[in-house]
């Protein structure tokens, strides 16, 4: 029995952090999917499936979603809080990944229910280092509710 | 009364005596005349014949006349001719010639009348009597006389006593109590005084109290006017109330803050008058809770901590006569007499308004700093991030001898660099707007405007904007580089922020409305929401990340706005209505202002003078 790829949402507002995960994450775990949006309100719209995401182009939901909380348009924490309230959605674990060590940011990501939450290191073996384990967690070890990603709904 | 009446009676017994003095002989000799007359009818012929018998016979008949002791008939050279002699005791009195009158001697009366034959006096008849025989009134004068003088004498040494009692042991003992008063008040007597007698001590130190008390007077006239001119001039209300809650005082400063005349309120009302029920409710319950026994909600929620000496200070509110509602520091003081007796409670309030504005707007710098440190922190983090990640990614394909994404991953070095140079330098920028002050001079705002637009010549053509500047805007006495940097700014603003708009149109133009002069920058394009009027004005509020900047500039904007006396705010329908950011001048900047035409309402569509710069 094939195992289906994981599929990871990362909203990032900033296309260079962006760019830096997307590398990092595929040369430690080549067996996943990256789907990247910029801002908090397409987030929303690729999560719930509207607008520009709607069905019949629905996208298949993810199995991770990796969430800046500075974002354009919709701040982080905001898209956090309608996951997280979804009967549904509120499964998909939502990890954190911000360039804020703000304590007020972590205890408001917590507050809204994030499963984790990791704090963008300056240095560049640390950042590689923080998504290498990142990925063997996540993608090697993590068990997720539902076994492959399929349109929501179906 | 009594010595009134023994003093006249004394006069009147004394003068009654010495006027029965005075006419006694003339009564005794009236007493005694009759029995001479009496005698001289018979007598000279018997004494004409020298019949001394018959001379001894008639003046026998003298027996029937008590008043008369002695009787005598002498020839004119002294013989005697006959005697008489009522008693016998005393040796008979001796006769000789006298004449004719009315002897008083010792007491005794000796009338001498001489008997006359055809006028002729042929002898003398002599009749002795005793004076008080013929006067006893006399002797009952000088009886009242005397008894009455007694009488007065003992009356007089009661009147002193009396006198001595009721007048002078009074005087001495208020003397004795002036002195007390004296020593007890401190007043320093001003002369030593002489003690004559307690009259004079009393009035020197009725004097003296006088002085004193006049003095005492000035003083509590001084510490009055000095109270008065404090309560008068004292910045919080103060308030005093009696023991039943009524106002007795109420300080213009408490006029002003509530809104009620003193004469309104004073001894007719108790501040429940300006305090929120509610509040007294709950306080009363808290007291209760903390008193352990129920505290009524009235007056007494004021009273129950002074009354037992500790000072009630906290907030309250007061609901003025207009219905405003002014939060107050109100500290309860009982008001104690000099003999330690209560007779009251005052409040002084002070208002917490203009604190309570301070705070906030102490509170909204705080959380400003709180955001720019935190988005400082995060923006200047994020192209270090970038930097040091690419950088890495870098060494890392020289190793591999991967060369096919190095240009694009220095490129992405390099970009971030350039973000964090411009963060840094609109920083300093904000920094120093305020703190480095360019001297004022002259400006022409068209001419500022003008400028701007020549700077942004390369945008405006791109985005094929139109702008009008109105060729009225006045001149301004301001710091030129600042002001430039205001209109380059908020011009810059409106072509970047156009949208898809087909014919984009940027008005800088001004109105001098009342009550003073706005300045704008109009656009059409995309417009701000209410929701981000007031944040975009706010350290790194963008409307939108993906749009360049730092998200500082118009935080600049509005320091330099702020820095030259006036306001920004933006007025817009929403997204996609266009906005009109307007600002206002200080006074001191608009002191010269000079307009060269009348005013012309500016409208989108009829601008006065279009003046078309750019455009595509």
């Amino acid at each position: 029995m094939k195992v289906p790829a994981l599929l990871i949402l990362l909203v990032e507002d900033n296309a260079d952090h962006a760019e830096l995960v997307r590398r990092n994450l595929a040369r430690h775990n080549p067996a996943h999917r990256l789907v990247h949006l910029r801002d908090g309100e397409s987030a929303l719209d690729y999560l719930f499936q509207r607008g520009v995401f709607a069905p019949p182009k629905a996208p298949p939901r993810p199995h991770l979603i990796l969430l800046d909380l500075r974002l354009p348009k919709l701040d982080g924490l905001e898209v956090l809080r309608q996951v997280k309230q979804d009967p549904e959605l509120h499964l998909i674990p939502t990890v954190i990944l911000t360039t804020s060590d703000a304590e007020r940011d972590l205890f408001r990501a917590y507050d809204g229910h994030a499963n984790s939450y990791l704090a963008k290191p300056l240095d560049f073996g640390a950042f590689t280092g923080l998504l290498e384990t990142f990925g063997r967690y996540w993608l090697g070890c993590n068990r997720y509710p539902w076994p492959e990603a399929r349109p929501r709904g179906s | 009364m009594l010595w009134g009446a023994s003093l006249v009676m004394f006069a009147g017994g004394g003068a009654a005596w010495v006027w029965h003095q005075q006419t006694a002989p003339r009564r005794l000799e009236a007493a005694l005349e009759p029995y001479a007359q009496l005698l001289s009818i018979s007598l000279p012929r018997v004494v004409g014949m020298r019949a001394t018998n018959q001379v001894t016979e008639i003046l026998v008949a003298l027996r029937a006349a008590p008043a008369v002791m002695e009787a005598a008939v002498t020839d004119m050279q002294g013989r005697p001719l006959g005697v008489y002699r009522s008693r016998f005791e005393a040796p008979p009195r001796p006769v000789g010639f006298q004449p004719e009158g009315l002897y008083v001697t010792e007491g005794d009366v000796r009338l001498v009348r001489d008997i006359r034959v055809d006028g002729q006096a042929v002898g003398q008849l002599h009749l002795w009597s005793r004076v008080a025989l013929l006067d006893s009134g006399a002797k009952n004068f000088s009886h009242v006389f005397v008894g009455m003088g007694g009488l007065l004498l003992v009356l007089t040494f009661w009147q002193t006593w009396r006198v001595r009692r009721a007048v002078i042991e009074p005087i001495a003992a208020l003397t004795a109590k002036v002195d007390n008063i004296i020593e007890k008040t401190g007043l320093q007597p001003v002369e030593p005084v002489k003690m004559e007698d307690e009259l004079e001590r009393l009035d020197a130190h009725v004097e003296q109290m006088h002085q004193a008390l006049a003095q005492r007077q000035k003083e509590l006239q001084a510490a009055n006017d000095f109270l008065k001119a404090v309560l008068d001039n004292a910045a919080p209300a103060i308030i005093s109330v009696n023991l039943q809650g009524t106002i007795t005082g109420f300080n213009p400063a408490a006029e002003r803050l509530l809104g009620y005349k003193a004469e309104e309120v004073v001894n007719r009302r108790t501040p429940l008058l300006f305090h929120d029920s509610a509040e007294i409710k709950e306080r009363a319950e808290e007291l209760s809770r903390l008193m352990g026994q129920p505290v009524s909600e009235d007056m007494e929620v004021f009273f129950c901590l002074p009354r037992r000496g500790q000072t009630d200070a906290r907030e309250w509110t007061y609901i003025c006569r207009d219905g405003r509602r002014v939060t107050v520091w109100l500290a309860l003081n009982p008001l104690v007499d000099a003999q330690g007796q209560l007779k009251g409670y005052v409040g002084i309030a002070e208002d917490l308004t203009e604190r309570k504005q301070q705070e906030q707007e102490l509170r909204r710098k705080n959380e400003e700093m709180e955001r720019f440190i935190y988005t400082v922190s995060h923006d200047l983090k994020s192209p270090l991030v970038t930097i040091k990640g690419f950088v890495g990614e870098l060494l890392h394909a020289l190793e591999e001898k991967r060369y096919d994404q190095m240009a694009g991953d220095l490129k992405r070095v390099a970009a971030a660099t350039d973000k964090m140079s411009e963060l840094l330098n609109d920083l300093l920028e904000l920094s120093r707007v305020g703190r480095v002050k360019y001297p004022a001079t002259e400006v022409s705002l068209e001419h500022v405007a003008r400028e701007a637009l020549m700077a942004l010549e390369g945008v405006v053509r791109e985005g094929g904007v139109e702008v009008i500047i109105q060729p009225d805007l006045p001149k301004v006495f301001a710091d030129r580089h600042r002001l430039f940097e205001v209109y380059l700014n908020l011009m810059e603003n409106a072509v970047k922020f156009m949208g898809p708009q087909p014919s984009p149109r940027v008005i800088v133009g001004w109105e001098s409305g009342k009550p003073e002069p706005v300045f704008f920058v109009q656009d059409n394009g995309i417009g701000v929401p209410p929701a981000y009027q007031e944040t975009i004005f706010g350290l790194f509020n963008k409307l939108d990340n993906e749009s360049p900047g730092t998200g500082l500039g118009l935080a600049i904007v509005r320091r330099i706005i702020e820095v030259h006396g006036g306001r920004i705010w933006v007025e817009s329908e929403g997204r996609g209505c266009g906005s009109r950011f307007c600002f206002t001048l200080g006074g001191e900047v608009l002191m010269s202002l000079s307009k060269p035409a009348s005013s012309t309402e500016m409208c989108d569509e009829s601008a006065s003078s279009p003046h078309p710069v750019g455009g595509g």
